[in-house]
């Protein structure tokens, strides 16, 4: 018996309409970020156009997939595509790992051979704004994940901000760059904030490798969702006898709890029936999406 | 972990101790599954030496407290430590499970 499908504030339309406004956000930096490299001869910009490149990819994977994954469940997919999420989820990190590592190497180059750079002023400004713009993007998707557990949008919060980050030091290392530009040491800032972007981006890398990992694991849900299903059970405790297991797992951005509850035998079908809709109602209404299963029960089921 | 058990007249009295992780509330669920008498009797968990339990941990107790009602056997939590009183409230079990201050209160 199953609760009704996804539900919450956080509906696809919503998320694809957020993936929708961050790929305009990257195609529009490419081409500014492109033309911008091209007019310099600052390798940190150069760096930063491949970068880009490499966050588009991320995004229109993520685009395409999320619109993909709304036309599932078909005959083939019974269940849906939602790890497909997470398989772009894992994409992203590999871009971000690659991505991180031509940084790197941009950044050790600029170490030993220090140039000093000249046309960054278009650079400044385009890192400037699109930090701002990140930050608010990021802050977005953050803001959609409280209402919605979901690996693209939790992978995009994490993109986002590290992009923002990123931007928002080029800018400041290129700013003090020039104001400083007769001093040998102002050629080095350059790689040392690339650095530091390196790192933001690899622990962004990280972490959703981690969360996509699990989901793909079929990882059980955190403390405080599992706490919000014993209180249900708690709330509802003389509607069964004996509660044999709980089994929680994520598939993509669905959450899926199985409840092995056992009645008393001398009740009727009916009111066997009448209790279960009651429990699973109970849970569906406190974790919103969530697809709830209540299964009758005489003893702990097996792990499957 | 450790969990210790000791006969007070009708009453079973199962002390766990330490950190109730979810690897450890298959143990103690195990126990008391052994432990617990049928149709008669009580059982109290001292709940004094309890440092931290986790969402597995409180569903070996209500799941206990359950089985406990379904055989006839009264089941009580005692002198539940801070953490665990949070979680108690939290989860809502306050309002259903009998939960005593003391342990002498819950033997009584």
């Amino acid at each position: 018996m199953k609760a009704g499908g996804e539900r919450g504030p956080a509906k696809p339309c919503e998320r694809e309409r957020s993936l929708a406004i961050a790929l305009a956000f990257c195609l529009v930096d490419v081409v500014l970020m492109g033309t911008a490299a091209f007019h310099s001869n600052s390798l940190t910009i150069l760096s930063d156009f491949l970068k880009e490149l490499g966050d588009t990819t991320a995004v229109l994977a993520a685009f395409i997939t999320i619109r993909a994954v709304r036309r599932a469940p078909s005959h083939r997919f019974t269940y849906g595509i939602g790890k497909l999420e997470n398989l772009v989820s894992m994409s992203i990190v590999v871009l971000m790992t690659g991505a991180a590592l031509v940084i790197a190497v941009q950044a050790f180059h600029h170490l030993w051979n220090p140039v000093e750079p000249h046309g960054t002023v278009p650079g400044i400004v385009i890192f400037s704004v699109y930090a701002l713009i990140g930050f608010a993007i990021s802050l977005r998707n953050r803001r959609l994940l409280k209402l919605q557990h979901s690996p693209i949008i939790a992978s995009q919060a994490r993109l986002w901000f590290a992009k923002a980050s990123f931007d928002a030091l080029m800018a400041l290392s290129l700013i003090v760059e020039i104001v400083f530009r007769d001093q040998e040491w102002s050629r080095h800032l350059d790689p040392l904030a690339s650095f530091i972007g390196v790192a933001f981006m690899l622990h962004s890398a990280w972490s959703i490798a981690t969360e996509s990992v699990g989901d793909l694991l079929d990882v059980a849900l955190g403390e405080t969702m599992q706490m919000r299903i014993l209180r249900c059970l708690a709330e509802r405790f003389d509607d069964y006898d004996l509660l044999h297991k709980i089994r929680t797992r994520r598939s993509g951005p669905r959450v899926y709890v199985e409840l092995f509850l056992e009645f008393d035998p001398k009740q009727t079908m009916g009111q066997v029936r009448e209790r279960i809709e009651r429990i699973r109602h109970s849970v569906a209404d406190a974790m919103p999406g969530a697809d709830v299963t209540v299964t009758p029960s005489t003893q702990t089921p097996l792990p499957s | 972990m450790e969990i210790t058990h000791r006969q007070e007249g009708e009453f079973l009295v199962v002390a766990p101790v330490g950190r109730l992780d979810a690897l450890v509330s298959e143990r103690l669920e195990e126990t008391v599954k052994q432990l617990l008498p049928d149709g008669s009797g009580s059982i109290v968990f001292d709940c004094s030496g309890v440092s931290y339990a986790s969402s597995a941990t409180l569903r070996v107790f209500l799941a206990t407290a359950k089985r406990a009602k379904t055989q006839g056997v009264r089941c009580r939590f005692a002198k539940l430590t801070k953490p665990l009183q949070d979680l108690f409230d939290l989860s809502g079990f306050t309002d259903v499970l009998e939960v005593h201050e003391t342990l002498e209160s819950a033997l009584s």
